[in-house]
This record gives C-alpha cells, structure tokens and sequence, in this order.
C-alpha cells in the first residue's frame, strides 16, 4: 500500500476525531505494525500495517472496521482526486468510472512508482450500474466508500447493492447500483 | 495530547523529513539516468522514424500535420520543405477524423493521398491514437506506398495470363487443327463435285460426247450430288467451331476492365472452351448452371480465375492417376445476395499439411513449368479484394476438391462508394 494512504489516514482520523485520538490509535497499533518507520507518502508499504491502523482506529471510535473503511474511502476520493486534476476534466460519473482502468490506474502508476491498483469493471445501463471489484488486499469497504466518493464529486446519488463478495468466496465483490 | 506523544509525534516529523530527503536524492539519481535513458531512446526513435521507408505522420486533433518523416515529404513531394503544420486534407483529402475514444483507429486500410502535383498514390495505412502527456489527442499514422506493389501486381496477373494461355496455345492449336482438317476435306470434295457439275453442264452445250462419256458425267454427278450438302453443312460448322475457339480467345486476351455486368454463366462457358483442350483428354464436364443475376465485376479477372480453377481441377484428375476418365462439375446458384460458383473435380484432393498455404503467393506443389503457384493466390486476390467475395473449399484426398466462390451481386463496397 502506499503511504500516500497512510498519510490521508492520519487526516482523517485526526480531522474525525483530533490529534489527541489519532496519537492514541498509532500508541495502540505501533507495537503491531510491520513498518518501524514514520510513513511518507512516495513509500511502499504492508497492506497489513493499513489494516492494523483501521483496526485500532475502528476500536478507539467505537465503530465498525468496514464502516470505518466507507467512510474513509468517501473521505479519500477528493483528496486523490487532489493529485490528477486532469482525470476528472469532461467526465460525468459513469464516463470517469468506465475510463478509470485506461486513464487515472494508468497515470496513479506513472506517478506512483511500485503502487498496485485494484481493477475495477463498470456495466453502465440508463440509469443501472453494475460494479465488480477484484483486488488481493479485499478492501471492498474502501472501494464501495471511493465509489461513494466520486458520486458526492459529481453530484451524483449512488446506491450500491452488494450481491457477492471476496470475503465470503466469490472471486471478486459485485455490485448492482442506481445512479441519481 | 501527553507531552510524550508530543515528543513522538516531533520525532515521526523528524525523521519522516530525513526519509523523504533521502527519497528526493535516490529519485534525483534516478531522474537523471532516467532523463539520459530517454533522450537515447528519443534520439533512437528519431532516427528510425527518419529512416523507416514507410510514411509516417502525427496529426494534431485539429487534423494538421505536426510531424512527418522523410519518407513521407519524399512520397509526396516535399522534400524541400516541411509537412508541419499543414492541413492533412492537403495530402489525405478523404481523411476523416475519428471519434473520441476510439483508441485503434484504423488498421491497414487502403487510402488515397496526393501527391504535391496531385497524382493520385494508393496507401495501406495504420492509424492509432495517441494520448500524450497534455492530455490532447493525437493519431499516429504509418503507411505504406502501394505504388510498386500495385505495378507488380499487375505485371504478376499479366505473367499469370501470359503463363495461363501459354499452356493452353498448344491444346488450341490442335483443337483447330481438327475443324480445319474437316473444313479441308470438304472443300476438296466440294471442288471435286463443283468440276463433276460444271463438265455435266459444259456437255449440255457440247452434245458430241457419246453415250458412254455422258453416262459416266452422269454416274460422277450422282455421286457428288448427295455428298456436296452434307460437305456445305460440316465445313459450315467447322468454320463455326474455329469462329468459336477464336472469340473465346479475343475475349480472353482482351477482357474489359472496369467494373461492369457480368454474365457469370456465359463467362464460365466461355472459360471452358479455351479451357477445353486441357480437360477434354482427361476428364468430363458436367454443368449444372442455374438462373442467376449478373454480377457486377471485372469480366477479365473473373475469366482469369475461372480458368485457374479449371486448370487446376485437370491437374488435380491426372494426379489421382486413375484409370477411369475424370470428372469436373461446374455449378452456379444464387445464395442470398451471393451468387455461387462451385467447381468440383475427382482429383488427388488437397493434403492436410498444405491446406491453409495454397492461397499463399508463390506456393505450389507442382512441377517447374506446370505451374508458378500464382493462380489460387491471384484466385483470392481477385475474388476477396476486387469483389468483396469469399473463396474456400471443400477437400477430401484422394476423392477430390471443391472450391466454391461466393461473388456479392451488387458492386463491391470499395468501388461502389468510389466516386
């Protein structure tokens, strides 16, 4: 994972909850991350450190780790977004989302050298949309919350119905959505 | 916050800041032997683009020219001065701009450039999009001038034909030889009943002959009398045959060229005369033609084609080396908006191992002098790329072959748009 999320976790987090309480999760995980060093935003890191990171944070809130995950994927979207400006120029969503493998992944690996992104399949039907997310890490939650994200961006109402999941056997998490 | 997560968080900024400096010096490096890396390549790039001898043009998305190599100024004719930023309907006047998202363009079409004094050049060209850095389309353009390729094709089809009739001069002139041989013996027994005649009628005017030379004139006259019909019928029919043969060969060696109707029945009976003289030792026609539309095509080529799949399916029956005559079963029908030509012979068949060669150019398996492996190639030529039409066949060694050719009864799509 790159540390670029890292970081974006660390604004989050304090944003959500302020310094004190983010300081009080890295105290709790510390001891169980892989990495002993700060994270910087050009580095590489273990998917499981991430993990780690949500997990304390998900306890110290009181909230679920999926949830959490959500909510920090709608969080992350502006924010990656931030970086490549001109992935969004002309889109609305169901045109950004179908060009994401062949544009943006393509630019994220330009930029971001050793950075793995998950793929992504869109089925676009009037108003329908049907999503398939593969990815060894199985961050669904972060994926379904990124989706979310990028509909807020374009003033959109995305409603995502999950029908299959990585966690549970299927070989990648589908969704049926409707777009407003 | 406890001032010893304060003094944890001070020390994660500190050393976060010695990381990302000792980042920003590898990436430096990095950079560095980057940037020399890509400007070899780009230098590389520069000079195969400069010596590939095909054109090769980038067009901006206002569809004007933003790079050109050498081959193309020197196809065009602007080896004086640049191609940059001209309009690419100056040189590609039918160039249409693709539609956004279209990623492969087009590949390998044949188009029309013009050339700087106007000429015409025909192009097989390959067009890919570009996306570059700036986010701007543009198209790559590769083509390749099918000027000479053309002039070979011509002179191939024209060595093919040559080859062709130069296999059959000898069948025909023995096929002549025999109507002649009949036209001459009849004349000579018309010439010997038209003395026989004109003595009996000289002898009408001089009636000193005695009773038996007249009787003789008489016996003479009676029996030229039933003869001389049948020598008008046979001679008559003799110089028909001949007139036949000849025609079928004006019209072979002369074929009209543009597209026009073609009477596919007519044009297969016509190949099968000059044909004749190579099946006729060795194998039987059976025609099974039905009421089909003309087509719209090249009658020539069409003839051409015929005469190489006649040819072939004699070659096929002698192969087969049996001892029974052979048997060549020509067949037409409408299918949808396709008329089918179907020409079977009882030949060897086609081995497994080089059924999917024998439309190559140059492949054959025959004798030198039998054959330069020009006819299926031309056959496919002709058929796919001047018609718009399929060629295949149905094979079985050692019981024979099928080949059926499917022509669009409407004009081709290529010349039919052609304005």
């Amino acid at each position: 994972m790159k540390g670029i999320v890292f970081l974006l976790l660390e604004k989050y987090a304090t944003e959500r909850w302020g310094l004190e309480a983010f300081e009080n999760v890295m105290d709790a995980a510390t001891p169980r991350l892989v990495t002993r060093d700060p994270f910087v935003g050009p580095g590489s890191y273990p998917d499981a450190d991430l993990v780690t990171l949500v997990d304390a944070a998900a306890a110290a809130s009181g909230t679920i780790a999926d949830d959490l995950l959500r909510d920090f994927g709608r969080f992350c979207f502006p924010q990656l977004l931030h970086r490549f400006p001109w992935a969004l120029s002309g889109h609305d969503l169901r045109s950004f989302l179908s060009s994401l493998e062949r544009t943006l992944h393509v630019d994220a690996q330009k930029l971001l050298p050793g950075v793995k992104t998950p793929s992504f399949r869109f089925r676009a039907e009037a108003n329908r949309l049907r999503v398939e997310y593969r990815s060894p890490r199985r961050m669904c939650a972060l994926a379904e919350g990124l989706l979310e994200g990028a509909a807020l961006h374009f003033g959109a109402r995305l409603e995502l119905r999950k029908r299959a999941c990585l966690h549970k056997g299927a070989d990648a998490c589908a969704w049926d959505g409707t777009v407003t | 916050m406890t001032p010893d997560q304060s003094a944890r968080r001070l020390q994660r900024a500190e050393r976060r800041v010695e990381i990302l400096e000792q980042m920003i010096e590898d990436q430096t490096r990095d950079l560095h032997a980057a940037n020399r890396r890509l400007n070899r390549a780009n230098a590389d790039l520069a000079t195969t683009q400069q010596l590939m001898p095909g054109a090769l043009l980038v067009i901006d998305g206002g569809g004007y020219i933003v790079r050109a190599n050498d081959a193309t100024r020197a196809m065009l004719g602007f080896e004086d001065r640049g191609l940059d930023r001209s309009p690419v309907h100056a040189i590609w006047p039918a160039f249409d701009a693709p539609a956004d998202g279209v990623d492969e363009v087009m590949t390998r079409r044949e188009v029309e450039w013009r050339h700087r004094d106007g000429t015409p050049i025909p192009v097989l060209v390959s067009v890919s999009r570009l996306t570059v850095g700036d986010g701007a389309d543009r198209l790559l353009c590769i083509g390749l001038d099918l000027r000479e390729r053309k002039r070979e094709e011509i002179e191939r089809r024209h060595a093919q034909k040559l080859e062709a009739l130069g296999q059959l001069a000898a069948g025909v002139a023995h096929e002549i030889n025999t109507p002649m041989q009949y036209i001459s013996d009849n004349l000579h027994l018309l010439q010997q009943g038209y003395i026989a005649t004109r003595e009996l009628v000289q002898q009408q005017f001089e009636p000193t002959l005695d009773s038996h030379a007249r009787e003789q004139l008489v016996q003479r006259w009676r029996y030229f009398s039933p003869r001389l019909d049948r020598a008008f019928t046979r001679a008559t029919e003799g110089v028909s045959r001949v007139t036949d043969i000849i025609g079928a060969l004006k019209l072979f060696s002369h074929p009209r060229n543009e597209l026009a109707p073609v009477d596919i029945n007519r044009a297969l009976q016509t190949t099968l005369t000059v044909a004749r003289p190579e099946i006729k030792p060795i194998a039987d026609v059976a025609l099974e033609l039905t009421d089909i539309p003309e087509v719209l095509g090249h009658a020539g080529d069409l003839n051409q084609v015929f005469l190489n799949l006649l040819v072939n399916a004699a070659h096929a029956i002698v192969d087969a080396k049996r001892p029974n005559r052979g048997r060549i079963t020509v067949a037409t029908k409408v299918v949808g908006e396709r008329v089918h030509v179907a020409i079977t012979d009882t030949g060897c068949g086609i081995p497994v191992a080089i059924r999917e060669r024998v439309f190559d150019p140059f492949f054959t398996t025959k004798e030198p002098g039998r054959g330069t492996g020009q006819g299926l190639a031309l056959a496919h030529a002709v058929i796919v790329e001047r018609h718009g039409g399929r060629i295949r066949f149905d094979t079985e060694p050692g019981c024979g072959t099928t080949f059926v050719l499917e022509l669009p009864i409407a004009a081709p799509a290529a010349q039919r748009d052609a304005p």
